[in-house]
């Protein structure tokens, strides 16, 4: 104990001005004067960021060639039978959607288009238990916190923190994620993210039918618009004595390699 | 003072990479590893230098990723001293440091979202 307190008092100045830094960089990030610095680091070490950003999917990629080389002939008829099926499938949703026009040009209802911002990936998240990506617009670009990023239909996650010129994206699979969603087959539930960087539908009601390879979409609540692809069914784990079924999900593209995306504007 | 910079370059390096290619927080091994080759000298400031670089990139707080750092750093440090200086027991423990990061810095961030 009394080792202790000479301790203290010998380190009191160094303890005093880490508490000292640590409440000046508070206030310095609260009043917002930390921004002055901030933006041009941010924007010298963006093009550095995507570089190397591109350089390690380009090896990743390079990696995954040579490991999947083996197996590619096997995946390839499966592919074909794959590529067959939806191409049937995109015919008719091309006949579909040819017939939605024609029925809103009759109702004189007006297609909503979404604005939507491009940008590029530059980073990932700094932690490992955490799953997000770092992308190259900001609040230059007019992106605001709560914003959506997509691509294509397909939900990637939620603008959560806004930079001058880069912005944190956080993705579906990180445990924060919570959106409600419904199955192709009408199953309603929470779309949630896990830590391990995987995918779950949970809270499904025990009667409701579950199964591999059903598409999830988002359910139109929470502030997130309608039919927003979240992924597929990879698993039903289905345990008769629970009160809910869950599943698991499969993004439709891979997260961690994603190298454009879509922010669509909040009107 | 050419090591110093030298070390501050880096670390700009280390922060990209940790932001790129796996994020592990190699500043922070860096800045253990110079403590246990050069002492204590400048660590504070390379400390608040990797914070300063990780916030801005991330757009994380400066002062959540700092806090983590120092905790990780005198975690480091403290323990360093208690036990035997040995090159097993400094990998473990730079090891445990990389973890407390990992934990602390999501954390602080959890408590201030909420």
């Amino acid at each position: 104990m009394k080792n202790l307190e000479k301790l203290l008092k010998k380190k009191r100045k160094t303890i005093t001005l880490l508490i000292g830094l640590i409440i000046g960089l508070y206030l310095l990030e609260s009043s917002g004067l930390i921004r002055i610095i901030r933006s041009p680091i941010q924007s010298a070490l963006v093009p550095l960021q995507l570089s190397l950003y591109k350089t390690r999917s380009d090896f990743q990629n390079f990696l995954n060639t040579i490991v999947d080389i083996r197996t590619l002939r096997e995946g390839e008829s499966s592919l074909r039978a794959e590529n067959a099926y939806l191409l049937a499938e995109n015919a008719k949703w091309k006949k579909l959607e040819a017939e939605n026009k024609v029925l809103r040009e009759q109702l004189g209802a007006k297609k909503i288009d979404k604005e939507l911002i491009v940008a590029a990936v530059i980073g990932q998240d700094p932690l490992i238990a955490s799953s997000e990506i770092l992308v190259d617009k900001g609040s230059v670009d007019d992106v605001k916190r709560g914003e959506l990023v997509v691509v294509e239909d397909i939900l990637i996650g939620e603008v959560v923190a806004v930079g001058e010129v880069s912005s944190r994206v956080r993705l579906l699979s990180d445990a924060k994620t919570k959106i409600p969603a419904v199955s192709e087959a009408g199953a309603r539930g929470i779309l949630k993210g896990e830590f391990g960087n995987s995918i779950s539908f949970d809270k499904v009601v025990q009667g409701e039918k579950l199964a591999r390879g059903q598409i999830i979409f988002s359910s139109g609540e929470a502030g997130i618009p309608k039919g927003l692809v979240l992924g597929k069914i990879n698993k039903v784990k289905n345990q008769p004595a629970a009160l809910f079924q869950k599943a698991d999900i499969q993004p439709l593209l891979p997260l961690d390699k994603l190298e454009t995306v879509f922010i669509i504007k909040k009107r | 003072m050419s090591s110093v910079v030298t070390f501050l370059v880096l670390l700009i390096f280390l922060v990209l990479l940790q932001m790129a290619f796996w994020p592990v927080a190699f500043g922070l091994i860096a800045i253990l590893i110079w403590f246990l080759l050069k002492g204590s000298k400048h660590t504070l400031f390379y400390n608040l230098i990797f914070s300063t670089l990780l916030g801005f990139v991330a757009n994380i707080p400066i002062w959540i990723v700092f806090l983590a750092t120092l905790v990780s750093f005198y975690l480091f440090v403290g323990a360093r001293q208690v036990l035997p200086a040995r090159l097993v027991t400094s990998v473990v423990l730079i090891l445990a440091s990389i973890f407390t990061w990992e934990i602390s810095t999501l954390l602080f961030t959890r408590l201030l979202s909420l």
